[in-house]
Order: structure tokens, then C-alpha cells, then sequence
């Protein structure tokens, strides 16, 4: 168990080193931290990381037994939000996350986080060539594009419908006061239908 | 322990005087193709217990690292990064092949500005008292002729707090494992160091001094005798390998 954690682990370190290579205003910000240990606690699903950067690298631990720099603690799903959201400071209010010790030291990683620009097409250049890489790249960002424009129309397009159809549709309350108005009137028709014939049996001439 | 008395080479039973020099003879023989034979047997494994040292390691900035039994150097290399220029690494190992390959290897990685190499004894180490915040033998407690020897050594350089780690092969926690395990070890290993060193004995002995190292407890036991307290150990790959970590109190 510990053996399959640790290949995983030292695979995504891997990871994040190389892409950070395509990065190097990141890499520079990182070489100012020096010597630094955060914890990492996702407490749904429970899985803890140690984080260590040193010397502009990252180092992901599975363990660490001594005392830790800063520690930062929530679920999944908040970390996600982190990650994807751009005001990370709306996220970290709106949440249950929980950060301590050196405040300061998750601030600057959140500011370094939050601009973190990777030349995607010079990794992807690095991996199959030049022309193929800027090829592949100029697809993706075609696609990007093109996915958020049509995300864009479709989410308008379902706005403007669900508007239009909300108009047409019967609210709660409205079918309640409706329901209760009508039954009332109900009510109020069995009465006079009642009544009139009680008037007609009075008239001398039915008598 | 006197040289009168016998130990275990292996299967083998040597008068004590002898095993040192036995020892030194597989070292010698298999030093050159040492690293690529590592990652043969364990298919890469090996880098990954290592890992998994150096993360109980706790190693900071600055700190005072012993590497016994150092080898051609893996776990010094890694070491070195970590305590930066400012920290200090020994790699020491009683064999001169195993040291020299790991000396030139270092320098060729142009990792060598805080390392020093010592051909050292772990039985007697040649270092001051409560010098060391970190102490590593890897792959190297099971060739030493006395093992309680070297572990009241290593307590006696360790700082108090310090940390000793050792990576040893020990026993498999589960029936099926050590069956396969026992297969792998007395035929495809020695067939593998005949291929690759032309030296299938040596790999004999390997297997061999495996099944005689003490077992997880044992070691354990062991550690606390030598007045480490916090002994505690992680099973790795089924038990096939296990990190003994004590603290000097």
C-alpha cells in the first residue's frame, strides 16, 4: 500500500516540476520560498499531502513526522473550488476550509497559484516537435475558444427559454389561490343554486 | 563477540574474522554494475523505499547526514539537495569499490560541494559524539558482522533527537508472497547477477543473507536494546522490505 501511495505521489511530483519548467516566473517566485512545509488535509476523501518547496522545486510527501510551516485543511470539492475559482479569498470564506500557521507563507502560495501561466505548447513542443506541438496547441486553444463560445450561447439561450417558459407556468402560490378561489366559488354557486330553489318552491304558482 | 566464534555468510557458517572480508569480496565483485542490478531485481522498486526514507527522514536545511553503507551514493545524492550548502552529508561505506563508484558518480552529477566520503566501519564509526541529526544504512545492516556493535555506534554520533533509519529487507507479512518471493530469490536472482556481473554466487549470498537478517520485531527489539527510543516500523512491498526508524533520546 505504502508502495503503490508512494509511486503515485512521485509521479505527480514529476509532474508538477516539469510543468513548472514551462513556467519560470512561477519557478522564481518558488525559489523565494525557501525551506517550507505545508500540510495538506483533504478531510473528504482523507488524504494527506506534505508539500515542500525548496530551492524553486516541489517535493509532495507522503509522510512527515516533525512540525510543519502552514497547514490548510478542507474537502475536496472546496479544494477544487479553489483551484478553479479566481477569487480564492471568496472561496476560502464561503467554505469550511481551515488554514493555520504561517498565514502568510499560504497567502504567497495562493498569489503564486492564482498567476500561474504554463506555456503548454512549449511542454507539448518538447514532447512530439515543433510543428506538430504549435499545431496541436493552436487546436486546443481553437477548441477552448470554441467550447466557451458555445457554452456561453447555450447557457443565454437555455436562460432566455427557462425565463420565457417561467412566465407561462403557474407558480405555487398562484395555483393555490387559484385552487382556493375556485373552490370557494364552488361553494358560493351550490349555495345560490340552493337558494333559488328554495325561492321557486315559495312562489304561489309551484304551489 | 570474539574472532574465535562463527557467524552467518549467508547459509554459511564463518569464523567472525572472515565475514568482514567475505562481505567485501561480493562488494568488490558486483560494485560496477551494482545500480543497474538494483533496479533489475526490485523493477525500480528500490527508489521508491528510498523515498520513502528520506520523507522520515525529516532532513531541513543545514542538517548533519551520515549515510552508512552509502553504496555507489543514491541516498546521499538526495540528501545533499535537501540540507543545501549550509548542511553536511557523509557518505561512508567500508568497501573502497562501492565508494569509489559512488564518489565519481556524485562528482559527475556535480553534487559533491557538501559531501564527504569516508571509508568507514559501522561497528566503529569515526565520528565525534552527538554529531549527526540523520542516520541512513540502506541494503547495509545485514552485511555488518555485528549488528549491535554498529547500532550502539550509530547512537553514540547521533545527535539526541536524531533520527536512525534503516531499509533492510525483512520478512513478508503474507504466506503467498513468501513462497513467490523464495522462487524469485534462489532462481531468478542468482541467474539474473550470472547474466548481468557473471557473478551468480554473489547474488546467492544476497538472497541468503536476507532469510538470516532478523525480522521486523527482532530488529526492532534490537533497536530499543541499543537505548533508541519512538522504534517503530513501515512494511514496504508486503514486508519484502522494511524501514526501522528510532530516535536518540
Amino acid at each position: 500500500m505504502i508502495t503503490s501511495r508512494l509511486a503515485v505521489i512521485a509521479a505527480l511530483e514529476t509532474l508538477v516540476n516539469k510543468t513548472l519548467q514551462y513556467d519560470p516566473v512561477t519557478q522564481q517566485q518558488l525559489a523565494h520560498i525557501d525551506d517550507q512545509v505545508i500540510r495538506v488535509n483533504c478531510t473528504q476523501p482523507e488524504v494527506q499531502l506534505w508539500v515542500h518547496i525548496s530551492d524553486g522545486t516541489v517535493r509532495l510527501l507522503s509522510q512527515w513526522d516533525d512540525a510543519v510551516d502552514a497547514s490548510i485543511s478542507g474537502k475536496m470539492t472546496d479544494f477544487l473550488a479553489l483551484a478553479r475559482e479566481k477569487d480564492k479569498n471568496q472561496v476560502l470564506m464561503s467554505t469550511r476550509m481551515e488554514i493555520s500557521g504561517n498565514t502568510q507563507l499560504l497567502t504567497r502560495m495562493q498569489t503564486i497559484a492564482g498567476s500561474l501561466n504554463i506555456d503548454w505548447e512549449a511542454g507539448i513542443a518538447d514532447v512530439i516537435g515543433d510543428l506538430p506541438g504549435h499545431w496541436l496547441a493552436t487546436a486546443f486553444k481553437f477548441g477552448a475558444v470554441f467550447a466557451q463560445d458555445v457554452h456561453k450561447s447555450v447557457s443565454g439561450s437555455w436562460n432566455n427559454y427557462w425565463q420565457y417558459e417561467t412566465d407561462t407556468l403557474l407558480t405555487v402560490g398562484t395555483y393555490r389561490d387559484t385552487a382556493t378561489a375556485i373552490s370557494a366559488m364552488r361553494f358560493d354557486a351550490d349555495r345560490l343554486e340552493a337558494r333559488i330553489l328554495r325561492l321557486q318552491k315559495m312562489r304561489p304558482d309551484q304551489s | 563477540m570474539s574472532d574465535q566464534d562463527t557467524i552467518d555468510f549467508g547459509y554459511k557458517q564463518v569464523p567472525v574474522a572472515e565475514k568482514q572480508e567475505k562481505v567485501a569480496a561480493v562488494f568488490h565483485s558486483v560494485a560496477q554494475k551494482y545500480d543497474i542490478m538494483n533496479d533489475l531485481m526490485s523493477a525500480g522498486v528500490h527508489r521508491l523505499w528510498k523515498r520513502f526514507t528520506i520523507e522520515l527522514s525529516g532532513v531541513r536545511k543545514g542538517h548533519r547526514v551520515l549515510d552508512i553503507a552509502g553504496g555507489t551514493g543514491d541516498l546521499t545524492a538526495l540528501f545533499s539537495k535537501l540540507v543545501g550548502p549550509k548542511g553536511q552529508v557523509v557518505l561512508a561505506d567500508i568497501n573502497a569499490s562501492m565508494l569509489a563508484v559512488g564518489r565519481d558518480r556524485l562528482i559527475d552529477k556535480g553534487a559533491a560541494d557538501n559531501i564527504e566520503f569516508v571509508q568507514a566501519n559501522a561497528e566503529t564509526l569515526p565520528f565525534p559524539d552527538n554529531y549527526f541529526d540523520c542516520i541512513t544504512i540502506a541494503f547495509g545492516l545485514r552485511n555488518v558482522t555485528d549488528k549491535n556493535k554498529a547500532l550502539a555506534s550509530m547512537q553514540r554520533v547521533l545527535k539526541p533527537g536524531g533520527r536512525l533509519l534503516v531499509l533492510e529487507f525483512s520478512k513478508p507479512q503474507f504466506e503467498w508472497l513468501t513462497k513467490v518471493y523464495d522462487q524469485y530469490s534462489f532462481k531468478v536472482l542468482p541467474f539474473m547477477g550470472k547474466l548481468v556481473t557473471d557473478d551468480a554466487d554473489s547474488y546467492q549470498y544476497l538472497a541468503e543473507s536476507i532469510r538470516m537478517h532478523p525480522d521486523q520485531e527482532t530488529l526492532a527489539q534490537m533497536m530499543r536494546d541499543a537505548d533508541f527510543a519512538q522504534v517503530r516500523f513501515h512494511n514496504m512491498t508486503g514486508g519484502i522490505v522494511a524501514l526501522h526508524r528510532g530516535v536518540k533520546p
